[in-house]
C-alpha cells in the first residue's frame, strides 16, 4: 500500500493526542468579534465570563477577544472597562497575574455597524491582531447588540466578505466563521423569520448559535442528567405517576432601566416564549437516542410541537396576564410599574404570566403544566415541581384533616442550585406521626467553589462547536407559533382582563384560581 | 442534650445581604467542623419589640426555649421583633443572620437564624417574611405576643401552614378568639393553642366519663368551671368546647365560667349539688370524681414548653376540635368582652 494512502487514514497528531484524554476540550483559538462590545452585556457578563474561561484554562490559547463599538475607546481604554465589569460582576476576583494575560488579548474597534458603510477598520484590526497572535483565521462573531441590528451587521459582514460563501461552508471547515445571537429572536413569529432568514443569508444553520442563557445554567443542563443518568426518576415522568408540573421563573426585580424595552416586549415574550417553553421542553422530551446536539434538539422540537393550542376563549381561561402596582420588596415600597420611569401611565404590558399548558401525547396526556413568570414577586427564584400523584387516602393518608403532602421532585434553577425530592417520614417518637422531609442536593455544599455563570459554558460550546445548549430556528419559530393567538388575542382584545398584584406578591388573585380550580396550589418557593 | 446550641456564629448584616451572609457564616462553620445541614421546616417567631428595647435586642426573651425547639425540630429560624405602630414603610432597621450548631461530636447538625429588627407599618411585614422564608418545606409562624393587644398581621398568616400561640397569655378572651378568628378566616392554616393542650387532661377526663357526665345540670348552667386567675382563657376554652360539642346554649355557656382568685388548683368543674368537683387540675396531677363511680388521681404528662411546640410543629394535621371550640367562643364572646 503507497505511503501517502496510509497517512491520509491515520487521524491527526493533535487528534491522536486528544484521542482517549476525556479531559481535552476541544475548542481552538479564534478570535471573538463583539458586535456592541463596550455595551451592557459585554460588560455584566460576556467579559467577565471569557475572563472567568482563561482563569480555567478553557480559553484556547491565543484567542483574541475584539470589542467593536460606536464609543471612542483605545485598546487601553477597553481594558479598563473590561477591568471594571470583571471587578463588580465576575464570580471570582481579579487574580493580577491571570488578568495581565488575559488583558492582553483584548482589543477594541470603534466603527459604526449595522449601516451601509463596510467594516475595513475591523477587517484591518483583525488582520493585524491575527497576524500578531499566530490565529487561523476562525471567527466567532457575537452580537450583543439589539434585534433591529442582527440583519444589517449580518449583511454588513456578508458584504465585507467576512465569512465565506454559504456553499463552501460545511460544519469541518477550517477556518470556521459562527455567529452568537442574543434572545429576542423578534417579537413575533414574522420578525422572528425575518431575523432567521437575514442569519441564513450569510451563515448556515450550523453556523448559527440562538443564546437562551438559561439553557446554559448547571442545574438546567443537569436535568438531562437527573433524568437520564438515573434509574429512579424516569420511570416516573408520565402520566401514570406525575400529577402535575410547575415552572417558575421569579424576579424580585423590577422593569429597572430595560423599559423601553419592556414596554414593547412584556413578560410572554421576555419569558415565557423562550426560556419558561424551553425548561417545558427539557423536562418533557422522551429519551433521547443520543446525546449529539440535534436528536436532543429534535426531541425538544417534538414537545413544542405537541403542546395544545390555546385560541379564543380558551386563552381566558388558561392563561392570565397581570402586571404590579405599588408594593414592598423586603419592608420597602417600591413603585408600580406604571410609575417606573419611561412606562406609560396607561401601560397594558403584562409583568407577569400564568399558564395552563397541556402536552398532547402519550407520556403526558392528561398532566397539566402551570407555568408562571413575574417581576417584583417576593424572591428571585427559578423551579421546576414535578408533582407525583397522591397515594391512596388509606393508611397513613386516611385522616381528611391531615392528607399527605405529595411527593414533589424540585429542581432549583437558581438561587442555591440544586434539587431536593419531598418525601414523608415518620417523626420519631411513639405516636405514626408522618412528617414532609427533603432528600437535598446542593450544587455549592456537594461540589464546593462556584458554579459556572451559564455565558461560559455557552461560549465555550461555541468555541467548541457544541449546538446542543441553543435554539435552533425551527425551535424559535414553533415556540412563537404556539404563543402567537395568545398575543393576538391581548391584542386584538384589549378589553381582556390584565389583572393587578402588589409588587412583593406571588402574583393576581387569577393566577391563584386558575390553579385552584384544578385543585391545585402554587408551590412557594 | 441534642438541643444544647454547641456552637453559634453570627454576623450582623444588611437586609439586602441575609442570604449572602449566611452562605458565608455556612462556609465559616464548614471550616470549624463537619455538619449537616438540617431544616424540616421554617420557624417564624413574631415578637413586639419592648419599649426601650436596644435595637441590637433580638430574641432575648424565650431565646433558650427557642434553641431547645430548633435544636428538636431543625428549622430555619427567621425571628422577627416588630414596633407596632410606626408608620413608616421601610426595610428591617438591623439584621443579623447566625448558624447555630447542635448534637453530640459524632453527628452535629446545624440551622440558620435569621434575626430581623422591623420598625414599620405592619402592612409591609409580609414582604419582609415572604423573601425570607424557604418555600420547599412547612411555614410555621409561633406569635409570643397576647394576641388580643397585638393583632397578628393576616399577610404573614397567609405565608404559613401552622400558626402557634399561647392563649394564656391573652388579658382579654373576647377580643383574643374574635382576632384569631377573623385574621385567619378563609386561610388554610393550621392553629395551635399552647393553652388547648394543657387543658387535654381535663378533657380526656371529661370524655372518659361519657353517660356519668351530668349533662342535665349542665344545660342548666347547674355546673360551675371554676378558675384561678392565671387559667381564665384555659377556663373559656373549656367552656367553648363543652359548648360546641354539647350544643350549649350560649348564655349557658358563658355563665359556667367562675373566676377564683384564691382558688389554689388550677381549674375545677363541679356541679352545685356537690361539694366534690367532678374534675379539678392541679399543677401536676388531675382528680376525677365521676358520679356513682370510684374516684381516680392521675398524673399528668409533664411538657415544657418547648416539649409542646416541637410537638406542635411535628403535627401539621388541623385540629378539628380546637376550631370548633374557637368558633363556639367567638359567637358565645360576641355579646361583650369575656
Amino acid at each position: 500500500m503507497p505511503d501517502a494512502v496510509v497517512n491520509a487514514e491515520l487521524p491527526s497528531i493533535a487528534e491522536q493526542l486528544a484521542e482517549a484524554d476525556a479531559s481535552h476540550v476541544a475548542a481552538e483559538p479564534v478570535s471573538i468579534v463583539i458586535f456592541g462590545g463596550a455595551g451592557d452585556l459585554a460588560h455584566r457578563k460576556l467579559l467577565p465570563a471569557l475572563y472567568n474561561l482563561s482563569l480555567d484554562g478553557l480559553l484556547p490559547p491565543r484567542t483574541a477577544i475584539v470589542g467593536i463599538g460606536r464609543k471612542e475607546m483605545s485598546d487601553d481604554d477597553y481594558r479598563a472597562f473590561a477591568k471594571d465589569g470583571i471587578t463588580q460582576f465576575s464570580r471570582r476576583p481579579i487574580d493580577e497575574a491571570a488578568w495581565k494575560t488575559f488583558a492582553g488579548a483584548l482589543f477594541f474597534v470603534n466603527q459604526t455597524f449595522g449601516d451601509e458603510g463596510s467594516l475595513g477598520t475591523l477587517g484591518s484590526k483583525l488582520d493585524i491582531v491575527e497576524h500578531e497572535r499566530g490565529l487561523s483565521g476562525n471567527r466567532l462573531y457575537y452580537l450583543a447588540v439589539p434585534p433591529a441590528l442582527f440583519a444589517p451587521t449580518v449583511r454588513q459582514l456578508q458584504r465585507s466578505r467576512f465569512v465565506p460563501p454559504l456553499e463552501s461552508v460545511t460544519p469541518a471547515q477550517r477556518p470556521f466563521a459562527r455567529v452568537i445571537v442574543e434572545k429576542p429572536i423578534g417579537r413575533d413569529l414574522d420578525s422572528a423569520r425575518a431575523i432567521n432568514d437575514a442569519l441564513a443569508e450569510a451563515f448556515n444553520e450550523h453556523q448559527i448559535y440562538r443564546i437562551d442563557h438559561y439553557l446554559g445554567k448547571e442545574t438546567v443542563q443537569n436535568i438531562l442528567v437527573l433524568r437520564f443518568a438515573n434509574s429512579i426518576f424516569e420511570p416516573l415522568f408520565n402520566q401514570k405517576h406525575v400529577d402535575h408540573v410547575q415552572i417558575t421563573v421569579a424576579e424580585a426585580e423590577g422593569v429597572g432601566t430595560r423599559a423601553g424595552y419592556y414596554e414593547q416586549a412584556g413578560a410572554l415574550r421576555d419569558m415565557v416564549q423562550n426560556h419558561l417553553l424551553q425548561l417545558l421542553s427539557l423536562v418533557a422530551m422522551e429519551p433521547p437516542r443520543s446525546l449529539d446536539a440535534d436528536v436532543i434538539r429534535d426531541d425538544k422540537l417534538e414537545v413544542l410541537l405537541s403542546l395544545r393550542p390555546l385560541t379564543g376563549d380558551e386563552i381566558d381561561r388558561r392563561v392570565v396576564r397581570g402586571q404590579y402596582t405599588a408594593g414592598f420588596d423586603l419592608g420597602r415600597p417600591v413603585p408600580g410599574y406604571r410609575q417606573e420611569e419611561g412606562v406609560d401611565p396607561q401601560s397594558r404590558t403584562e409583568t407577569f404570566v400564568a399558564l395552563q399548558v397541556c402536552i398532547d401525547n402519550w407520556r403526558w396526556a392528561g398532566v397539566p403544566f402551570f407555568l408562571r413568570t413575574g417581576k417584583r414577586m417576593p424572591k428571585r427564584a427559578s423551579e421546576i415541581s414535578v408533582f407525583l400523584k397522591d397515594v391512596p387516602p388509606i393508611l397513613f393518608n386516611s385522616d381528611p384533616n391531615g392528607r399527605l403532602d405529595p411527593n414533589v421532585l424540585s429542581i432549583r434553577i437558581q438561587p442555591d442550585e440544586g434539587f431536593a425530592l419531598g418525601i414523608s417520614s415518620k417523626i420519631p417518637g411513639p405516636r405514626a406521626r408522618v412528617y414532609p422531609v427533603k432528600m437535598d442536593f446542593h450544587y455549592g455544599s456537594t461540589f464546593g467553589g462556584t458554579t459556572p455563570e451559564a455565558y461560559e459554558r455557552l461560549l465555550l460550546d461555541v468555541m467548541i462547536g457544541d449546538a446542543t445548549l441553543f435554539m435552533r430556528r425551527d425551535q424559535v419559530e414553533v415556540a412563537w407559533r404556539w404563543v402567537m393567538p395568545i398575543l393576538d388575542h391581548w391584542r386584538d382584545d384589549s378589553g381582556s382582563p390584565l389583572a393587578t398584584y402588589a409588587a412583593g406578591d406571588w402574583g393576581p388573585e387569577a393566577a391563584e384560581t386558575l390553579i385552584h380550580r384544578t385543585g391545585r396550589r402554587w408551590r412557594a418557593l | 442534650m441534642a438541643s444544647t446550641v454547641v456552637d453559634r456564629i453570627w454576623r450582623d448584616t444588611e437586609p439586602g445581604e441575609i442570604e449572602p451572609t449566611l452562605a458565608a457564616v455556612w462556609r465559616d462553620v464548614g471550616r470549624r467542623s463537619t455538619v449537616a445541614r438540617a431544616v424540616m421546616s421554617n420557624l417564624v417567631v413574631v415578637r413586639a419589640s419592648q419599649a426601650g428595647e436596644p435595637v441590637d435586642a433580638y430574641a432575648a426573651t424565650h431565646i433558650d426555649t427557642i434553641d431547645e425547639v430548633v435544636g428538636r425540630h431543625p428549622s430555619r429560624l427567621i425571628v422577627i421583633v416588630h414596633e407596632y405602630g410606626c408608620p413608616l414603610t421601610r426595610a428591617p432597621i438591623a439584621t443579623r443572620v447566625a448558624v447555630a450548631t447542635y448534637g453530640p461530636p459524632h453527628a452535629r447538625y446545624a440551622v440558620e437564624e435569621v434575626l430581623v429588627r422591623s420598625s414599620c407599618d405592619e402592612v409591609s411585614l409580609p414582604s419582609i417574611v415572604r423573601r425570607l422564608t424557604r418555600g420547599d418545606v412547612p411555614t410555621t409562624v409561633w406569635y409570643l405576643d397576647d394576641l388580643s393587644e397585638r393583632l397578628p398581621v393576616r399577610g404573614i398568616l397567609a405565608e404559613a401552614r401552622q400558626l402557634i400561640f399561647d392563649s394564656q397569655r391573652w388579658s382579654d378572651m373576647a377580643t383574643g378568639v374574635r382576632v384569631l378568628v377573623d385574621a385567619t378566616r378563609d386561610l388554610r392554616i393550621d392553629i395551635a393553642d399552647l393553652n388547648w393542650r394543657r387543658l387535654a387532661p381535663v378533657r380526656d377526663a371529661l370524655r372518659r366519663m361519657g353517660e356519668a357526665l351530668p349533662i342535665d345540670a349542665l344545660r342548666q348552667a347547674q355546673v360551675r368551671i371554676r378558675c384561678a386567675p392565671q387559667e381564665r382563657a384555659a377556663a373559656w376554652l373549656l367552656a367553648g368546647w363543652l359548648a360546641a360539642r354539647l350544643s350549649l346554649p350560649h348564655d349557658v355557656a358563658r355563665a359556667i365560667v367562675l373566676e377564683e382568685p384564691a382558688m389554689t388548683a388550677r381549674l375545677a368543674i363541679a356541679t352545685n349539688a356537690s361539694e366534690t368537683p367532678l374534675v379539678e387540675l392541679g399543677g401536676n396531677d388531675i382528680s376525677v370524681a365521676p358520679p356513682h363511680a370510684r374516684a381516680y388521681v392521675h398524673a399528668i404528662p409533664r411538657e415544657t414548653q418547648s416539649d409542646a411546640i416541637v410537638n406542635e410543629l411535628g403535627n401539621l394535621a388541623g385540629d378539628a376540635a380546637l376550631l370548633d371550640t374557637l368558633r363556639a367562643l367567638a359567637e358565645l364572646t360576641s355579646a361583650g368582652s369575656s
